[in-house]
C-alpha cells in the first residue's frame, strides 16, 4: 500500500510550502506580499472548513448544508469570550505572565497573554460546537440523508436569525468589533510589523495542520473504515453490524469540532465577526471545495480549497479592475454562476472530483474496503436484483 | 379582531406557499429529489411576468388592462413550466441512477446558477409587477377601520385560482388514466415502466405542473410583497419546502395544508412575537424571528413526524 | 425451422461496473413455455429485466419478431407485446385492485375490450372481484401474485415473462397459479418465459428449459430431459 506514504509526503510538502509562502512573496515587494497574505489566509480558511466538511460529506456521504453555523459558532464564541468585560480574559493572563520585551516576545510567543486567551477559547468553542452537533444530530441522523441536509440548512438560517436578533449577546447586525489580535505584539505600541501581518496566517497553517492530522488519522483508523462503509453502502454496512447512526454522529462531531476551530481561525484573521459572515452562500462554497476536490479525498479537498479560495478572492479583487479596463461592468455574480456550474458539471462528469489525486485515492479506498461503489442508494434508478 | 386579521393575512400568504409547495411535493413524490432550484423557478416566473408586462405596456405604465395582465402572466407561467422541464432534462435526467447525494448537489448548483443568472439578466435591484388599477387596493369587503380586515380583488383571485388548480390537480391525478400512471410511478417506477408507462413523460409533466403553479405562486408573492428581487426564490422556496414536508411529502393536499399552516403561524409570529416578553432583556421578542417560523416548523416536523401530517409512508421510500 | 420469436445472441449486461450476464445465447419459439432455472444470483431476473428493456444490453443483441430490441425503451417493448410480471409481485400498493389491473392495460385504448378483459380476469381469479376496490397493499401474498399475473395479462401480451411466481406462496395456491399459466399458454397462445427457483415445478410446466449458473448458460434441453439429467437432479431437484 503506497498510497498513505505518498499522501503524507504530499500533505507535508503542501504545509511547508504554505509556511514558506510569505517569505517567498516578500521578495516581490510590499504590495505583492500583502496580497499574497490576504489571499493565502483566505484560502486557508477554505482549506480548513472544506476539510472539516469533507469528513461529513465526503467520507460519510451525509450532506450538511449549514456548516457555516458551526464555523460561526466558533467565531462568535471566540469573539464574545475575548471581548467580554473589556478583554478581561487577556487581562487575566497578563496578570501573571511576565511582560517580555525585545525578541523574547515572539520567541516565547506561547506566553503571550493574547495567545493564551485564544488557546483558552478554542476548547470552549469546540465543546460548544460538538454539543450543538450532538443536539442536532441525535434526533435527525436516523433519518434519510435528504432530511438531514434540510435540517442543517434550516438550522443555519435559525442560527443566523438568532445572532442577528439577540443583540444583547451578539451585538446584532453590527457584529462584534475590535476583537483583540492573536498576539499583543501584533497591535498597539509594541507592534512588530512582520508578525502583525503574518501571525494569523501562520496560525491558519497550524490549524490546517491539526485538521489534516485529525482527518487522516480518523480515515485510516477502523472508525474511518466504518465511515466509508456507511457512505458506500448504507444497507450493507448495516447488515454487517455497522451502527450507521453512530458513525454518522461521529462524523458530525468531528466535523463540528474542526469547523469551530476554523471559526476561531477566521476570527484571528478578521478580528471581527458579524451576521454577514453567516451567509448561506459560504456553506455552499465549502461544499463546492469538497465536490471539486473529490468527496472523501484529503489531498483533493485541500487543492479544492486552494483553488476556490484563490479563485473567489482573485475574482473579488480582480473583477472591478477588469471591468474598469474593458469599460464594461462585469457583475460580481459571475463568481457564483461559476460555482453553480462547478457543482453541476463535476457531479455529472467527474463525481469523484476533477483532480487526479482524488481518483487515485478513491480507487485505493475502495480496494481497502472491498466494497462496490455502485451499490449506494440511488436516485430514481430503474433496477432490480440480479 | 386583530387575531382575525392576522389569521386572514396568514391564510392569504399560506395558500401561495401551498401552491409553490406542490412543485416540491410532486417532484419528490416521483423522483425522490428535493428540487432545490424550485424556488428559483418561482422567481423566474415573477421576473418573466414583470418583463412581459414591461414590454407590453411600457415600463412606466401606471395601470394596465386586466385582460393583458392575465394573458401575460399565463404566458410567463407556461414558459416557466417549460423551464421546469428543461431544468430536469439538462440537470437531473443525466443523473438518474447515480447517487442521491449527486442529484441533491446538482440541484443546489442549479439554484445557485439560476439565481445569479437572474442577477446578470435583471440586475440585483428591486423589481415590481404592475397590476391592473385597483387590483390590490380596492377593498371588496372591509371590516373595521383603515387597518382592519380587507379583501381585495387580488385576494379573491388567488383564492379562486387556488381552488381551481387544486380541483384540476385532483381530477388529473385521481381520475385520469395518466394520473393513475403518475401515482403508479411514484410508488414503483420499475413496475410502472413494465406496464408501458413512459417515465420521461410522467417526470416532464410533473415538472411542468409544479413549475407552472410555482410561477403563479411566485408572481402572487411578489405582488403581495410589493417588490421583489432575485433572492425571493431562496426564502419562499425554503418555506414552501417546509410546507411540503409538514403536509407529508408526496401528498398534494398535504402541501396546501402545510402552506396554510406555515403562512398562518408566520403571520401570528409577525403580529404577536413582540408582545411576548424577552426572558433576558427588556422589551418583546424580535419580530425578526418571523422568518424563522418556516424553518422551526420544518425541523420540528422532521423530528416529530417525518412522514408529515398527511403522509402515508415513512419519510423515505428508498 | 422458422426463426425463433425471441433470440439472445451473446448478451452481456450488469449493474454499474459489475458484469452479471457473461454473454448468453437462448431462444424462445412461438407458443412455448420456456423456463430458466438456476440458483440465487445466477442472473435469471437480470435476463428478464434485460429482455423487457429495464436493463441495458452491454454487448450482443436481443431479437424479437425479427427486430433488434437493443436500446428500445421499456414502454415500447411493452407496446410490442412483451409483458413482464416482476419478482416480488411489485403490485402498486396504494392503488386499488381495479386500478392495478387497468394499469396493466395502460397502452391499450379499446375501452370496451379492456372492460371485457377486466371481467375475464375476475372470472379467472374470483377473489380479485371481491377485492376490486381494496388497495393492492392490503391483499395477501397469494392474492397479490394473482393480481400481478392478471395485471400482466391485461396487456394482451404475446409473451409473458414470469419471475418467481411461486415465491412465498402456499403449495395449493402455487398449483393453482401454474394451472392458470398453462391454460393461458394453451388457450390464448401466449408464449411464456418462466423464471423459477422451484425447478421441479418449473420443469413440469415448461416445454424446454435453460440452466443458468453465475451468468452463463450451462445446459439447455427439453424440460423432461432436464428433469432426468443427473446433474440437474443433484443441483436443483434435491437428488
Amino acid at each position: 500500500m503506497t498510497l498513505p506514504r505518498k499522501e503524507t509526503r504530499f500533505l507535508l510538502i503542501a504545509l511547508v510550502a504554505l509556511l514558506l509562502l510569505p517569505f517567498a512573496t516578500m521578495l516581490l515587494g510590499d504590495r505583492a506580499w500583502l496580497l499574497s497574505l490576504s489571499v493565502g489566509s483566505y484560502c486557508l480558511l477554505y482549506m480548513i472548513n472544506a476539510q472539516a466538511l469533507n469528513v461529513q460529506v465526503g467520507m460519510t456521504g451525509l450532506l450538511n448544508l449549514g456548516p457555516i453555523a458551526f464555523v460561526g459558532l466558533g467565531a462568535y464564541t471566540g469573539a464574545l469570550m475575548l471581548t467580554a468585560g473589556d478583554n478581561a480574559l487577556i487581562g487575566f493572563y497578563a496578570g501573571f505572565v511576565p511582560e517580555l520585551s525585545g525578541h523574547l516576545r515572539w520567541v516565547l510567543f506561547f506566553l503571550d497573554p493574547n495567545f493564551l486567551a485564544y488557546l483558552t477559547v478554542i476548547p470552549v468553542a469546540i465543546v460548544l460546537s460538538m454539543l450543538l452537533s450532538l443536539l442536532l444530530g441525535l434526533p435527525t441522523l436516523k433519518l434519510s440523508g435528504d432530511y438531514f441536509a434540510i435540517v442543517t440548512l434550516g438550522f443555519a438560517q435559525i442560527f443566523y436569525l438568532v445572532v442577528k436578533n439577540e443583540a444583547w449577546l451578539t451585538k446584532g447586525s453590527a457584529g462584534v468589533t475590535d476583537v483583540p489580535a492573536l498576539f499583543s505584539f501584533c497591535t498597539g505600541p509594541n507592534r512588530i510589523e512582520f508578525f502583525s501581518h503574518t501571525a494569523h496566517y501562520f496560525f491558519g497553517v497550524a490549524v490546517l495542520a491539526v485538521c489534516l492530522y485529525v482527518v487522516v488519522r480518523l480515515r485510516d483508523s477502523y472508525l474511518g473504515r466504518g465511515l466509508l462503509a456507511v457512505r458506500d453502502n448504507e444497507l450493507a454496512a448495516q447488515s454487517n453490524g455497522v451502527n450507521v447512526a453512530k458513525y454518522r454522529m461521529l462524523s458530525f462531531m468531528v466535523f463540528s469540532a474542526l469547523a469551530a476551530l476554523g471559526g476561531v481561525a477566521m476570527l484571528a484573521r478578521a478580528k471581527f465577526v458579524s451576521p454577514n459572515d453567516l451567509n448561506f452562500m459560504e456553506s455552499i462554497l465549502f461544499l463546492c471545495c469538497v465536490v471539486l476536490g473529490g468527496m472523501g479525498s484529503v489531498r483533493g479537498v485541500l487543492l479544492g480549497g486552494i483553488a476556490l479560495g484563490a479563485l473567489g478572492e482573485v475574482m473579488r479583487i480582480g473583477l472591478p479592475v477588469v471591468s474598469e479596463t474593458i469599460g464594461y461592468e462585469i457583475p460580481a455574480q459571475v463568481r457564483y454562476v461559476l460555482f453553480g456550474m462547478i457543482l453541476i458539471l463535476v457531479m455529472r462528469y467527474r463525481p469523484n472530483g476533477i483532480l487526479p489525486v482524488a481518483a487515485e485515492e478513491h480507487a485505493g479506498g475502495l480496494e481497502k474496503l472491498g466494497a462496490h461503489r455502485d451499490a449506494e442508494p440511488t436516485f430514481f434508478k430503474l433496477g432490480t436484483k440480479g | 379582531m386583530l387575531f382575525l386579521e392576522y389569521t386572514l393575512n396568514g391564510l392569504n400568504t399560506g395558500i401561495l406557499y401551498g401552491l409553490i409547495a406542490i412543485g416540491y411535493t410532486m417532484v419528490y413524490g416521483i423522483i425522490q429529489l428535493i428540487n432545490f432550484a424550485h424556488g428559483e423557478i418561482c422567481m423566474l416566473g415573477a421576473m418573466v411576468t414583470a418583463t412581459f408586462l414591461g414590454w407590453a405596456f411600457g415600463v412606466d405604465a401606471i395601470a394596465i388592462p386586466a385582460a393583458g395582465f392575465v394573458v401575460f402572466m399565463t404566458l410567463a407561467a407556461l414558459m416557466d413550466g417549460g423551464f421546469g422541464i428543461l431544468l430536469d432534462k439538462i440537470a437531473y435526467k443525466p443523473l438518474r441512477g447515480s447517487s442521491r447525494l449527486s442529484a441533491l448537489i446538482t440541484a443546489i448548483g442549479m439554484s445557485l446558477l439560476l439565481q445569479n443568472l437572474a442577477v446578470m439578466i435583471w440586475g440585483a435591484g428591486a423589481n415590481t409587477i404592475k397590476v391592473p388599477e385597483g387590483y390590490t387596493s380596492t377593498a371588496i369587503l372591509q371590516i373595521g377601520g383603515r387597518l382592519g380586515i380587507r379583501i381585495t380583488f387580488f385576494h379573491i383571485s388567488i383564492w379562486l385560482f387556488t381552488i381551481a388548480s387544486m380541483s384540476g390537480l385532483y381530477f388529473l391525478v385521481q381520475k385520469t388514466r395518466f394520473g393513475m400512471a403518475m401515482r403508479a410511478t411514484a410508488q414503483n417506477p420499475t413496475a410502472a415502466s413494465l406496464m408501458g408507462v413512459r417515465l420521461d413523460k410522467v417526470v416532464a409533466t410533473t415538472f411542468f405542473v409544479g413549475s407552472f403553479l410555482g410561477a403563479i405562486g411566485g408572481v402572487a408573492v411578489a405582488i403581495n410583497k410589493g417588490s421583489f428581487d432575485y433572492q425571493i426564490g431562496l426564502y419562499i422556496g425554503l418555506v414552501a419546502f417546509a410546507a411540503a414536508v409538514l403536509g407529508g411529502i408526496g401528498s398534494i393536499p398535504g402541501a396546501m395544508l402545510g402552506g396554510i399552516i406555515i403562512g398562518v403561524v408566520e403571520a401570528w409570529a409577525a403580529g404577536y412575537l413582540s408582545e411576548i416578553p424577552h426572558p433576558l432583556v427588556e422589551g418583546g421578542i424580535s419580530t425578526g424571528y418571523k422568518e424563522a417560523v418556516g424553518f422551526t416548523v420544518l425541523i420540528l416536523i422532521i423530528l416529530l413526524r417525518p412522514q408529515g401530517l398527511l403522509g402515508s409512508r415513512g419519510g423515505d421510500r428508498a | 425451422m422458422s426463426t425463433p420469436l425471441i433470440e439472445f445472441k451473446g448478451v452481456k449486461t450488469g449493474y454499474g461496473q459489475m458484469e452479471v450476464l457473461h454473454g448468453i445465447d437462448l431462444h424462445v419459439d412461438q407458443g412455448e413455455i420456456v423456463t430458466l432455472i438456476g440458483s440465487n444470483g445466477a442472473g435469471k431476473t437480470t435476463t428478464l429485466m434485460t429482455l423487457s428493456g429495464v436493463n441495458k444490453v452491454w454487448e450482443g443483441e436481443i431479437w424479437y419478431e425479427g427486430a433488434c430490441l437493443n436500446g428500445v425503451p421499456p414502454h415500447e417493448i411493452v407496446a410490442r407485446g412483451i409483458c413482464h410480471v416482476p419478482e416480488g409481485r411489485q403490485i402498486f400498493r396504494d392503488l386499488t385492485v381495479e386500478e392495478n389491473l387497468r394499469l396493466g392495460a395502460y397502452l391499450r385504448s379499446d375501452q370496451a375490450a379492456i372492460q371485457k378483459d377486466l371481467e375475464h380476469s375476475f372470472d379467472m381469479f374470483p377473489i380479485l372481484r371481491e377485492r376490486s376496490f381494496q388497495l393492492g397493499g392490503t391483499l395477501s401474498g397469494g392474492e397479490q401474485q394473482m393480481l400481478a399475473i392478471a395485471r400482466g395479462l391485461m396487456g394482451k401480451p404475446k409473451v409473458l415473462l414470469l419471475d418467481e411466481p411461486s415465491l412465498g406462496l402456499a403449495p395449493l395456491i402455487v398449483a393453482d397459479i401454474f394451472e392458470t399459466v398453462k391454460r393461458v399458454n394453451k388457450e390464448e397462445d401466449v408464449t411464456v418465459v418462466l423464471v423459477e427457483q422451484n425447478a421441479n415445478l418449473a420443469l413440469k410446466t415448461a416445454n424446454r428449459g435453460y440452466v443458468l449458473e453465475t451468468g452463463t448458460i450451462t445446459l439447455s434441453d427439453d424440460a423432461d430431459k432436464l428433469a432426468n439429467n443427473p446433474k440437474v437432479r443433484e443441483a436443483y431437484l434435491g437428488g
